[in-house]
């Protein structure tokens, strides 16, 4: 009998092995990246999205005159609808424009079960007149817009004269600096869309890039294949829809997805240690958890204790299992381990940022210890857990909720999305994600960010000031139309120190001046040292995981860049 | 023909114009002896016009020592000369002078055979008149012995002497009758007259012309006599005087025996002289004397008995011996023994001086002997010396009844004390007989020191300093050549040791004398040798440098050499310690200089203008040898210290100033070539900016060498701002070179700490080992979005 249950066990597992190999997932030429259902990207070149994997389709889907890649001596930039003739003694910069560069409506995807036939129909190729159009757009969003910034601040204009007889256009630069070859094309490196867009779509998804989209299938898979004019070597690229990123490592285990551009708690997955099957690549953070306190319902001395009373590091060590057998260990990109420290963040701009890690800002670290007296009973928290990030801010609920940690004073709720644009909360925990820590940290996202996590809706308002300059409107700060509650609409105590915060943060997103950019972080950080408006916790590692189906030499993932700018490169490891 | 007619009487003319008008007498003028004869113009006499000129020739006489005499009338209203030279008044005048002190009628010249003719030149006449004239050629002597022979003849018989009295004496006439002194001074006087005639014929004898001599010519026997009448009475007033001369003497003497002693040199010349004298004056004149000598020996003796000091007696005792020996008289024994006294005193006090002159010509040959004597020099001295006081006077033992006189005393005790002199000369040249041979062994050896130290140990030779004096010197200088020996052969320490030994060296014979030259020749030979230490020690150091400038291996090593320290530390000097070490201190700064400056400076400029020249070779080595030097380099020179650091991996090379290209080196860390060579450069970036949080790209135009592979393999090994790794997985941008761009790869944002350093440092790796030339260049960030 028990002999018989045992060979009966190995041929259970010798059927599940041969089901496995045979009808088991193969990802052989595709590129599968997992993300979360109900958050399905939406492409916009030149607008930050809530959705992480969707600003870095942009590199995908779409090109720019020419495209950041990267190669293992760090950022390159390679042509891409145009090509750098010229750039004489006055800073003119002359781009021929390639007129050969076809848009990827100019090809038609059949598709038969999981088969996708790409076929030329009639071809639309890359204008002037495109160009124009984006940077038309690229103004009008203005600080919206990191383009916006990138543009205005070398281009006279925000124009170019052309094409000639040669497809030629001619940029005229500003004569304030030396313009190396890669400042050029940084500057030209936005992406470009048809003419024949709306300049306000939902998303954009007909580009030049290396891959094109061909359709989502009932189970939301988005699917894009190679552009056939394209230089990417692997065929397919596919999206892959699940219900919160706590299985992402699973699936990456179970060889249902190949890349996995971050994992749960940035940290190192114990079950994807085998480096004979994955391999790792860490950049900087992109990522903060921050609890931002609702000016309605708490006072500014209220807010202060609250800030005091919420201990980042106590929470940190608990969110990462320090000290214990289950620790989530971690590994940066200078080699650093269990570094978690490093992630604490005390100021708007987290640690990792430029303008904290070069003492542009300092922030306050001291706390002192909380006068729980003025505060409410209970703080009351919310959170919601279905718009990303979920395994992190359900372990920061049940860490902030424990009695052991802050005496039972805060009471941290996982709501419904709903709940969360009624504003009745002291305070809210989100996840930020997708910021980057170099000049463009992006302030809007931060406060002027509807507070629907359904939506990505950035609630800048900006009147001219007659002189051709714009200026923010106050009623940027509407109480519904923010986290943190700050209307300007209302008498407010502190109303005049919110006129302020607008107005740094107007006069931080959209100068083109890095000594403005940095003036305004300080005042910024000073600010809200005084106000404060929340408790910035910290920041996330960026740690990716990669199938060693893919050559790891052709991945490279390079700081603020967006992780697939080089997925062009990216190829299969050939087995020897 | 008419030319010549016309130049005659052109000639004719002005001959009739010459300014001097020649009168011809006739007859004509005649030079022969022969009285006076007048000057006729036929038998006329010329008539001379108002303030015309004349002249007249006189032919010249047959012989010299002739007197051209001219006797005319209305002399005094011409103004006349004669001249053995005339031409019409032209060319300088000899006038001839006229000796006549007639001013109205006589003239007489001197005139000789030298000559043709004298002319007579009539310069001028005050008024018309009649030439009377006439004249005479005579020879001088007759001219002037005729003019004189009368008062010459007056005068004789004007100053003779009235011998009756004198020749009576003692049978006319007595003693008593004369009056001497009278006759003393008219002698006198007389004497004088004559001598003076006496002078005038010897005069007139000496322009005798030979042709007179032995003649009758009267006038020449006229001469003859009365010359002789002259003489004759010369020589008797000459022994008259004599007579009359004592006997005055005698008689003004009477109680008064000083004058009578005064008189006695006379007494007896008048007494040797006796055969002058007739018998009978002579005996007047000895008995009278006679009469009064004894008078005199007293007075001697009282004289000698008053003298207290050792001059010699100067008394006429010889004469008073001698002249009772020419009166033919018994000398009284008082007399002469008193006259021996004297001689003896005398004689012994001249051979005292001079022996004592003789033994200080001696010593003072001795002191002044210039050589150092032979061994056998004082031998000779002592010889000498001995012979010289065994013939020593002996004093008063021989001076008799006066050896009890005070001069007599004095002289015997000069004798004695002279005597002493003696023996402590002898006693000195023995010892110094004794240790000659020894200082002539020593000198041999040129053991002067000893020498000295013998010499001085030696007691009253002291007259040998003088000779040995140069000892001191020689010493000196042996001791200074032991120094200049010890220095040439680089024996500092041993010149040192010399130096000071002689500095301390106190042996010699004049040290007083000596001691300011020793003193300049250790201070010289201090100079010397601290000049000497110094510049060798400088050269040792230069030399090195020089030897030294290319060497590009170990050249850390080089600062440890010895060479740039002294050749010698001293430990002594006579300019004293404190001197010394400030002499040491300025020493060692200079070899510091070079060390730390000159060496380090001159290598790096030198090896960086070859460096930069040609970078791939031994670029590395030099680079790293100037690297090596700048560590050293302590001075303020900026250029250097800028390429040293330019070849210094390790140091930071400053960016100042935004846009600006900057050249660097890229050298190899690794100590020899590898597989893979590890290479650093550094950046202090420090650009002035008002901004308060300078924020900059950094652009590195990288060799193709260095980044041709970049694409494949990351090119650098680190990048790190003040230590802080720089990754482009952080929010900095790291641009990957490639040929496209000209491999120039941009790090940004930079962020500077406003006025500190900030220190950009890469490194990369290469197979190759060698120089790599990087441009740098820093500006104001643009805001990137990647």
């Amino acid at each position: 009998m028990k002999k018989g249950l045992i060979i009966g066990a190995i041929v259970i597992v010798v059927a599940a092995v041969l089901f496995y190999l045979f009808w088991g997932p193969n990802l052989d030429g595709k590129i599968v990246i997992p993300y979360i259902a109900h958050q399905k990207p939406r492409i916009d070149p030149h607008l930050p999205s809530a959705v992480p994997i969707a600003d870095k389709m942009d590199e995908v889907v779409f090109d720019g005159l020419f495209n950041v890649s990267a190669n293992p001596s760090g950022i390159t930039y390679e042509d891409g609808l145009g090509e750098l003739v010229e750039l004489d003694a006055n800073n003119n910069v002359v781009v021929r424009l390639k007129p050969r560069k076809k848009w990827h409506e100019s090809y038609s995807a059949a598709i038969e079960d999981d088969e996708v036939n790409v076929s030329e129909k009639e071809a639309v190729y890359f204008t002037a007149q495109d160009l124009n159009f984006t940077l038309k757009r690229i103004q009008r969003l203005g600080s919206l817009s990191p383009d916006y910034i990138l543009v205005s601040q070398a281009v006279e204009g925000m124009t170019f004269s052309g094409p000639d007889d040669n497809n030629e256009i001619r940029f005229k630069f500003f004569d304030d600096r030396i313009w190396t070859e890669a400042d050029i094309k940084e500057v030209l490196s936005f992406k470009i869309l048809p003419h024949n867009s709306d300049i306000n779509q939902a998303e954009y998804l007909n580009g030049t890039g290396p891959y094109l989209y061909t359709h989502a299938t009932e189970e939301n898979v988005l699917n894009y294949q190679v552009n056939p004019s394209g230089m990417a070597e692997i065929q397919q690229l596919k999206l892959q829809p699940f219900i919160d990123n706590s299985t992402y490592t699973t699936e990456l285990k179970n060889g249902n997805i190949n890349c996995l551009l971050s994992t749960p708690f940035g940290s190192l997955s114990p079950i994807l240690s085998d480096s004979q099957d994955y391999f790792i690549k860490s950049n900087i953070s992109t990522t903060l958890f921050a609890v931002l306190f609702n000016v309605e319902r708490l006072s500014v001395t209220q807010r202060r204790e609250l800030r005091n009373l919420i201990d980042n590091k106590k929470v940190l060590d608990r969110f990462y299992k320090v000290n214990t057998e289950q620790q989530k260990h971690i590994e940066d990109y200078k080699g650093n381990k269990d570094n978690y420290n490093d992630y604490l963040n005390y100021s708007i701009f987290p640690t990792s940022s430029y303008y904290v890690d070069n003492k542009v800002v300092i922030p306050m670290r001291e706390r002192n210890s909380p006068d729980l007296s003025v505060l409410p009973d209970t703080v009351r928290i919310q959170t919601c857990l279905n718009y990303g990030f979920r395994e992190e801010l359900s372990e920061l609920v049940q860490i902030m909720n424990d009695p052991a940690l802050f005496g039972g004073k805060i009471k941290v709720t996982a709501v419904q999305n709903d709940e969360i644009k009624r504003g009745n909360y002291d305070a809210v925990l989100i996840a930020y994600s997708g910021y980057r820590s170099n000049f463009l940290y992006d302030l809007y996202e931060i406060f002027l960010r509807e507070p629907d996590f359904s939506l990505h809706n950035i609630n800048l308002i900006t009147d001219s000031d007659g002189r051709g300059m714009r200026m923010v409107n106050e009623r940027s700060f509407e109480g519904n139309k923010n986290f943190f509650r700050i209307d300007l609409a209302s008498d407010h105590p502190e109303r005049d120190n919110f006129v302020k915060l607008l107005d740094y943060i107007y006069g931080f997103m959209s100068t083109r001046e890095v000594g403005d950019k940095q003036a305004y972080a300080q005042f910024l950080d000073e600010l809200d040292q005084q106000m404060a408006l929340g408790s910035w916790m910290f920041s996330l590692p960026s740690l990716a995981y990669f199938s060693t189906q893919f050559d790891d030499k052709s991945v490279d993932l390079y700081g603020v860049a967006s992780q697939l700018s080089t997925i062009e490169k990216w190829r299969e490891k050939v087995e020897k | 023909m008419k030319v010549k007619i016309l130049i005659l009487l052109t000639s004719i003319y002005l001959a009739g114009c010459a300014a001097y008008k020649e009168l011809k007498p006739e007859p004509e003028v005649s030079s022969i002896e022969n009285g006076y004869i007048e000057i006729k113009d036929g038998g006329d006499n010329f008539e001379l016009d108002k303030d015309k000129k004349y002249f007249m020739k006189f032919p010249a006489p047959s012989d010299k020592n002739f007197y051209l005499v001219i006797n005319v009338d209305n002399k005094d209203l011409m103004k006349t000369y004669l001249t053995p030279y005339f031409d019409d008044g032209k060319g300088q005048i000899i006038k001839i002078e006229d000796e006549s002190a007639d001013p109205l009628k006589t003239c007489y010249y001197p005139v000789d055979n030298s000559v043709q003719n004298f002319y007579w030149v009539i310069e001028s006449v005050q008024y018309d008149i009649i030439l009377n004239m006439d004249y005479r050629y005579v020879p001088q002597w007759r001219y002037k012995f005729e003019t004189k022979y009368a008062r010459l003849q007056e005068t004789l018989l004007n100053n003779t002497v009235d011998r009756v009295p004198y020749n009576g004496l003692g049978t006319t006439t007595k003693l008593a009758d004369f009056d001497f002194g009278n006759e003393v001074t008219k002698t006198k006087e007389m004497t004088a007259n004559l001598e003076k005639v006496q002078a005038e014929l010897n005069e007139i004898e000496s322009i005798f012309p030979a042709s007179v001599l032995n003649t009758n010519d009267e006038a020449y026997q006229n001469y003859r006599n009365i010359k002789k009448q002259v003489e004759d009475e010369l020589t008797f007033q000459k022994n008259y005087q004599a007579f009359v001369n004592v006997m005055d003497k005698e008689k003004v003497s009477r109680r008064n025996t000083a004058a009578l002693d005064e008189a006695v040199p006379d007494i007896l010349t008048l007494f040797q002289n006796k055969d002058a004298y007739d018998t009978n004056v002579f005996a007047e004149t000895k008995k009278t004397i006679l009469d009064r000598l004894p008078e005199l020996v007293p007075y001697y003796e009282k004289k000698i008995a008053d003298k207290r000091d050792t001059s010699p007696i100067n008394l006429n005792t010889d004469e008073l011996e001698k002249a009772y020996q020419a009166a033919g008289e018994t000398v009284p024994g008082n007399v002469a023994e008193l006259n021996k006294f004297v001689n003896n005193f005398n004689t012994q006090l001249q051979n005292l001086k001079n022996t004592e002159a003789e033994l200080d010509a001696i010593n003072e040959s001795v002191r002044n002997q210039s050589e150092m004597p032979s061994n056998t020099y004082f031998s000779g001295i002592i010889t000498k010396v001995g012979r010289l006081k065994y013939n020593m006077p002996k004093g008063n033992s021989s001076f008799g009844k006066y050896a009890n006189y005070a001069c007599s005393q004095k002289l015997s005790s000069d004798i004695q004390t002279l005597n002493y002199k003696f023996n402590r000369s002898l006693d000195g040249y023995r010892s110094a007989d004794r240790i000659v041979p020894q200082l002539n062994e020593y000198k041999t050896n040129k053991q002067y020191s000893s020498m000295i130290r013998l010499l001085k140990q030696t007691p009253g030779v002291e007259f040998l300093t003088d000779t040995y004096k140069s000892l001191d010197k020689l010493s000196i200088d042996k001791q200074a050549l032991e120094v200049r020996t010890a220095m040439n052969n680089a024996n500092w320490a041993g010149a040192e040791t010399e130096l000071k030994s002689l500095h301390l060296d106190q042996n010699f014979l004049r040290p007083a004398v000596i001691g300011s030259q020793k003193a300049q020749t250790v201070k010289v030979l201090d100079d010397t040798l601290s000049s000497r230490v110094a510049r060798i020690s400088k050269q040792r150091a230069q030399k090195f440098v020089a030897d030294n400038i290319n060497t590009l291996s170990n050249v850390e090593a080089l600062y440890s050499n010895t060479a740039f320290t002294p050749v010698y530390n001293r430990t002594f000097s006579s300019i004293g310690q404190a001197d010394l070490e400030r002499e040491q201190l300025v020493l060692n700064n200079e070899l510091s200089y070079l060390k730390e400056q000159y060496f380090p400076s001159t290598a790096i400029k030198k090896l960086y203008a070859d460096f930069v020249k040609n970078p791939d070779n031994d670029g590395v080595l030099k680079a790293r040898a100037i690297a090596a030097h700048g560590d050293q380099y302590k001075g303020e020179d900026k250029q250097v210290k800028t390429w040293a650091a330019e070849c210094n991996p390790w140091a930071s090379k400053w960016i100042t100033k935004a846009k600006d290209y900057r050249k660097l080196y890229a050298l190899p860390v690794n100590a020899s070539q590898s597989a893979s060579n590890e290479y650093v450069f550094r950046l202090n970036i420090r650009i002035p900016s008002d901004a308060k949080f300078p924020t900059y790209d950094i652009n590195v135009k990288l060799p193709k060498e260095v980044a041709k592979d970049a694409a494949s393999e990351q090119w650098y090994r680190s990048i790190t701002l003040n230590n802080d790794p720089i990754k482009n997985e952080g929010y900095y941008a790291i641009t990957a070179p490639s040929a496209s761009n000209n491999y120039e790869c941009q790090i940004t944002p930079v962020r500077m700490r406003k006025d500190e350093d900030n220190i950009l440092e890469i490194r990369f790796n290469n197979p190759k080992f060698k120089v790599y030339e990087v441009s740098i260049m820093a500006q104001k960030p643009i805001i990137k979005k990647n």
